[in-house]
């Protein structure tokens, strides 16, 4: 019982000093011609659209690496809406499953920056759709091998980070209506994605807290 | 004496290549790059950004129509927000007002577009997400388009309205408090998507494709038919 006393405060600890201050470097996105948010009914699946290139969405905007904008990527993953609970005007299910957001260098290259993805949680609200509106940390792992200098800056500004999208229907569509039987519905959609490194004062915190759970569990032995 | 196929099959072939399909037209669009949604704290605003030269600031990435997906267009005029009211937590809503011009530009053109009047009637934003005209009420109105690109030409197939639907997000989440909070930042930008449902029924617009089969398709029965009625000569 102590033991699981201790786990939680030490899961408890991570979870205060891993909640980062984001902003290291943001994006806005938008997906390209032709390629959609898909919700198939029956399967209860996600999707992301992209075409023969791989591609599915362009950046918009880019602070502070402006240089970004244009360039294009794609959301890739197999993703599943749970059981959805509806509060007021808003229905909201989890997402389960994972997949990757990809940036990629200049055509005809294949090269992507990439950093694996999860999609947290779908709500929807009178016409409007969003994933992720908490703002959960959904990014990881960032991964990039090229030598494309405006992907470089962004793979080292990005240990973690946050993306959320939202999309429309109209007419409206509720998600109790995108996952009913049969039902299969596509929509454009944009995005925002923030990355942060931790400072080095969110490490110091992060190893003083696990000292402090350390100090704690050993008084308590 | 036998009636020759050809002018029934002739009228089919026409027949197929131009009904109307009926489904009314529907697009959805997404901002082009550089171009995004702006909230002026300070004015209580919103705008859609254009590209000074190409006039430009979205792209329809989707359509029912056939000959709408790729085209650009964009979201002129500049709508104030109102009094915002709470009625769900986490739920923020006010009233929009003003009006502008949905565009939607001819190919390879940045000023023969069709237009649409358009008011936005409401905004919320919920967690990261905002929604405009957030229950779809009609809000476009008033189609023009004096071209002749059959695409554009087909919106004005029906009463000449229709219903469209915007979302955006933002990082780190910004309500519609703090959008307008004009002790913050001045502006605040980012991407958006939206749907639009019209009135209109898609029409069916051969491509030129279509047009070449079609083509052959009535060389070859005519062909038929003369080898016939040479037969039945000799």
């Amino acid at each position: 019982m102590n033991r699981l006393k201790s786990l939680s405060l030490a899961v408890l600890t991570f979870g205060v000093t891993a909640n980062f201050a984001l902003g290291q470097a943001s994006f806005d996105f938008s997906n390209i011609s032709g390629q959609l948010v898909n919700i198939n009914g029956t399967t209860d699946k996600i999707s992301f659209g992209a075409n023969s290139d791989n591609r599915g969405l362009k950046i918009t905007a880019a602070s502070p690496f402006s240089g970004l904008v244009n360039y294009l990527g794609s959301i890739t993953g197999s993703f599943t809406i749970g059981a959805v609970t509806v509060a007021g005007p808003s229905q909201t299910a989890a997402v389960s499953g994972t997949g990757s957001f990809k940036i990629f260098e200049t055509l005809p290259s294949l090269v992507a920056l990439t950093a694996d993805l999860s999609l947290v949680k779908i709500s929807s609200l009178f016409g409007g759709v969003s994933i992720n509106n908490s703002s959960v940390v959904n990014l990881s792992n960032f991964q990039y091998s090229g030598s494309d200098p405006n992907l470089l800056a962004l793979k080292n500004a990005s240990l973690i980070g946050v993306v959320t999208t939202s999309f429309q229907f109209s007419p409206n569509r509720t998600l109790l209506q995108l996952t009913a039987n049969g039902a299969s519905n596509s929509s454009s959609y944009s995005g925002t994605v923030l990355t942060q490194i931790p400072e080095p004062s969110t490490y110091a915190a992060l190893l003083a807290g696990l000292t402090l759970v350390v100090v704690a569990v050993r008084r308590r032995r | 004496m036998k009636k020759s196929p050809f002018p029934l099959f002739s009228l089919l072939v026409l027949g197929a290549s131009l009904c109307s399909a009926q489904s009314p037209i529907d697009l959805s669009f997404a901002n082009l790059a550089n171009q995004a949604i702006r909230f002026d704290s300070n004015l209580r605003q919103i705008t859609f950004d254009a590209d000074n030269v190409t006039n430009r600031g979205l792209e329809i990435t989707s359509s029912n129509q056939t000959g709408l997906e790729g085209l650009f267009g964009a979201i002129t005029g500049s709508f104030t927000i109102g009094t915002i009211a709470n009625p769900f937590p986490g739920l923020e809503i006010a009233p929009l007002t003003g009006s502008g011009l949905f565009k939607i530009f001819e190919p390879n053109s940045s000023t023969a577009a069709f237009t649409a009047d358009l008011n936005w009637v409401d905004i919320a934003t919920f967690g990261t997400a905002g929604v405009l005209n957030t229950e779809l009420a009609v809000n476009f109105s008033n189609f023009q388009y004096t071209g002749s690109y059959a695409p554009l030409t087909a919106l004005l197939g029906g009463n000449l309205t229709g219903t469209s639907v915007v979302s955006f997000q933002f990082l780190p989440e910004r309500s519609l408090t703090q959008l307008t909070d004009s002790s913050g930042p001045a502006q605040h930008s980012t991407s958006f998507s939206g749907s639009v449902l019209t009135d209109a029924p898609t029409v069916l617009i051969p491509e030129p494709s279509a047009y070449a089969a079609m083509i052959a398709g009535v060389i070859l029965l005519g062909v038929m038919w003369r080898s016939r009625r040479s037969a039945a000569t000799v």
